[in-house]
């Protein structure tokens, strides 16, 4: 019906876009969000891949554990940001280059 | 000389190590008085003195033992010149005969009285140790000369005399005069020196040797081989040639004779030593020497020149009122005679008018000497008040005979030598010139060149001509009053000023005026032909070898014995219409004093020629002496501006290159370890910018690299 290249195509566009999100934003909080992007465009993968298939639900299942997964990340990051912010004053990541070396 | 056999000996004959130790000792004179210091307590001039008055003693040994004995030959190996036909050898060596002896006696009994003499001269001088090192580096070079056999060995030694000649006349060098005459003198005698070194030039490429004996025996082979004879001998009329110009320079002959007036300069016994009896008379010397090489054309010319120098340089004498000028116009003149002697064949008469002429012209300097010294110091005595005055002008002289009586006797032994009166020396052997100039002219005219009788007639003249001058210094020194009291009228006791010289300076005139008696030379005092000198240096011709000038010598003296009576009568003639012409106008006539002052202000045409030495400096200066210095200063210019310039461009053109170096070294050398450094620097910051600490960048680089390796891996 709708062929499965299409739904590559969205899946890895929303990737691609997640990832830029993740290497040009600024603020910390966007970057977590294009994360977020980049699971769920995963995740949108994984359903078509299963969907071309009647017998196997591994996809829909394995997406389920990304959503959750997610969340659960979602909130160890927002403590982490929270840490962060507390110590360096800033959300701005290119501020926060102690590594550097 | 002719046909001698000669002895050759080696380093250890009795003979040459006699002449060796002779030769040595003015050597170590001259090095001992240049190495003491200036402290010395012993009086320079009484060493010297002493060590010639040794080297005096060894001569007369010498002479003692080879006069009328062998004749030795002494030669060895000095240098080997490696050329590509085996090895040239260059060899020294002593030729000692009688000619040798004797006149290494002269000289050196003129060179012992006038270091006595010396001794007082130089008195209170600065340089007084130099001096008498001097003088003995020159009798050193003077008897080097004498002993020569050969002619490599003869030039050496003519060059040292002529450079202890530059620096006895230097002397003084402070006065710009003297310094001026010495360089005179020298380069006179360097371009006479050219000649010399022609003759050795061709005698060299022609025989192979120097040796004068193997010279005299290769051109004695040469002339008796039949076809040789008859070609042309140019190249020994050149070689001959040569060797008088060189004599010329070195004697004093026209052209070459303008050195000798301003040689002056020099201190009196210089000119005592050089310029009467030695160092001129070492042309006169190398003439006999080389007597084989000359060929019948040099000899004409040699005559030729000898006579008229020997006239201009009586005329000249004429009128000069510096006493010495006048002797050395007179020493030009009597050196023409000796040249004259050589020329018309009759050297051995001009070896004895050498011998005899070297005692009285030097004891005439050393007369002067004392009269000049005598007046220096009058003069020194007078200075606090002002007054200066020329102390060799005879025209302040006069009446010195009572003043000064040892002065006026040998004056007038040394004048009457000179002027050749009989009993003296002088008569002697100027008689044997004039009588063997009187056969040549016959001999000559007799082939037909009639000009001949010229030359006798001149050598007449001259001889006159001697008598008056010499008559006329004696009249102006001796005769009269004392002028220069005269002048300074009211000066009183000018004249009880004026000291006689110590004993020391007397006796050594005293005795050159007793060897000026004609005693000495001949048993007889007329006839020439009885001198025991005379007579032993006339040798016969072998007919083994001969050369055509000792052909000549021979047949002229084989003739010249018919002319004795007239030349004698002739002498005799000339003698006294001399001295009676003299005494009208110098002594009788006193209005001839005035006419020497007029020289100076208005001459006549005959005074202003004789005066000025036949204006030969002037011609000389207008017409060598302004070209060489305009090619001099053309010279100076060339190397101003060319070739300093050239070589200033160099060193500009060095600088130029050197700051282009420098350039480069900055900008590609420095350029490329920046370029190093900038490369490492850039890699660096490139890898360093992985670890920029930002997590974005970490992403990048790990999405870049992911997306390689997938590349690389499909790829």
């Amino acid at each position: 019906m709708i062929p499965v290249e299409n739904y590559i195509v969205l899946s890895s566009a929303l990737f691609v876009i997640g990832l830029a999100i993740v290497i040009v934003k600024k603020n910390l909080i966007v970057v977590l969000m294009g994360i977020e992007f980049m699971l769920n465009a995963s995740g949108i993968n994984f359903i078509v891949f299963s969907k071309m298939d009647k017998n196997i639900f591994t996809g829909q299942v394995f997406t389920l554990f990304i959503i959750i997964l997610a969340a659960a990340e979602a909130a160890v990051a927002l403590a982490i940001i929270l840490n962060v912010y507390r110590h360096f004053k800033t959300t701005d990541i290119d501020k926060i280059n102690q590594l550097k070396g | 000389m002719d046909n001698i056999n000669y002895i050759t000996q080696n380093f250890t004959g009795g003979v040459t190590i006699t002449a060796i130790i002779m030769l040595a000792i003015p050597l170590v004179s001259f090095l001992l008085l240049n190495l003491l210091g200036g402290n010395i307590k012993i009086n320079p001039g009484i060493l010297a003195s002493v060590l010639l008055g040794l080297a005096l003693v060894v001569s007369l040994v010498l002479f003692l033992n080879v006069w009328n004995s062998e004749a030795i030959h002494f030669t060895f190996n000095w240098l080997n010149v490696k050329t590509d036909s085996g090895s040239i050898s260059i060899r020294l060596g002593f030729l000692i005969d009688n000619v040798t002896v004797f006149m290494c006696l002269v000289v050196l009994i003129i060179s012992f009285a006038v270091h006595l003499f010396s001794i007082d001269y130089m008195k209170g001088e600065f340089h007084y140790r130099r001096f008498f090192s001097l003088l003995g580096f020159f009798t050193f070079s003077m008897l080097g000369f004498i002993l020569a056999d050969n002619l490599l060995m003869l030039f050496i030694f003519w060059e040292l005399i002529g450079f202890s000649s530059y620096v006895l006349i230097g002397f003084w060098f402070r006065k710009p005069s003297a310094a001026r005459a010495a360089r005179k003198t020298f380069i006179v005698n360097r371009i006479a020196d050219i000649g010399f070194l022609i003759a050795l030039m061709i005698l060299w490429s022609r025989f192979g040797t120097f040796d004068l004996l193997e010279i005299k025996k290769n051109i004695a082979d040469i002339i008796s081989h039949p076809l040789m004879a008859t070609h042309g001998l140019s190249w020994l009329f050149f070689a001959g040639f040569g060797l008088f110009i060189a004599a010329a320079g070195k004697s004093a002959q026209f052209p070459l004779l303008v050195w000798l007036p301003e040689a002056m300069e020099g201190p009196i016994p210089v000119s005592a030593l050089i310029h009467a009896a030695t160092m001129v008379t070492a042309g006169v010397f190398l003439l006999v020497r080389t007597y084989a090489m000359l060929t019948l054309p040099v000899l004409t010319i040699i005559t030729v020149t000898g006579t008229l120098s020997a006239f201009m340089g009586a005329v000249a004498a004429l009128s000069q009122y510096d006493l010495k000028k006048v002797l050395a116009y007179s020493t030009i003149s009597q050196l023409g005679f000796m040249i004259m002697g050589v020329g018309v064949g009759a050297k051995e008469a001009a070896l004895f008018h050498l011998f005899t002429h070297a005692f009285f012209k030097a004891g005439l300097f050393m007369a002067a000497g004392m009269i000049i010294k005598s007046l220096s110091m009058l003069k020194f005595r007078l200075s606090a008040q002002n007054i200066d005055f020329d102390v060799q002008d005879m025209r302040l002289m006069g009446g010195l005979k009572n003043k000064m009586p040892v002065v006026f006797i040998t004056f007038s032994v040394f004048s009457a030598a000179l002027a050749g009166i009989p009993f003296f020396s002088g008569f002697l052997s100027k008689d044997t010139i004039l009588n063997g100039s009187i056969a040549w002219a016959h001999f000559i005219a007799g082939k037909g060149i009639t000009w001949a009788y010229l030359v006798p007639f001149f050598a007449f003249l001259t001889s006159f001509l001697t008598v008056l001058y010499i008559g006329r210094a004696l009249a102006l020194t001796f005769f009269g009053e004392f002028r220069l009291q005269k002048l300074h009228a009211g000066i009183s006791a000018i004249s009880d000023l004026l000291q006689p010289r110590p004993l020391i300076a007397k006796i050594p005139v005293v005795l050159l005026s007793i060897f000026s008696l004609a005693i000495i030379f001949s048993i007889n005092p007329f006839s020439p032909g009885y001198s025991w000198v005379l007579s032993h240096l006339i040798t016969g011709v072998s007919e083994n070898y001969s050369t055509p000038s000792l052909n000549f010598s021979f047949t002229l003296s084989t003739i010249s014995g018919h002319y004795n009576l007239l030349t004698s009568l002739l002498s005799l003639l000339v003698a006294v219409s001399g001295i009676l012409t003299g005494t009208y106008f110098y002594l009788v006539k006193k209005n001839n004093l005035e006419r020497v002052n007029r020289i100076t202000v208005a001459p006549d045409f005959f005074q202003a020629l004789s005066y000025n030495n036949w204006y030969l400096d002037r011609f000389y200066k207008f017409t060598l002496v302004r070209s060489f210095n305009s090619i001099a200063v053309a010279s100076s210019w060339i190397d101003r501006k060319v070739f300093d310039k050239m070589i200033d461009g160099l060193g500009i053109l060095s600088v130029v290159i050197a700051h282009i170096a420098a350039w480069l070294d900055r900008s590609f050398v420095d350029g490329l370890v920046k370029l190093t450094a900038w490369i490492t620097r850039t890699v660096g910051k490139i890898a360093r910018s992985m670890q920029s600490g930002k997590i974005q960048d970490y992403y990048i680089w790990t999405i870049t690299i992911l997306i390689l390796i997938i590349l690389w891996w499909f790829l």
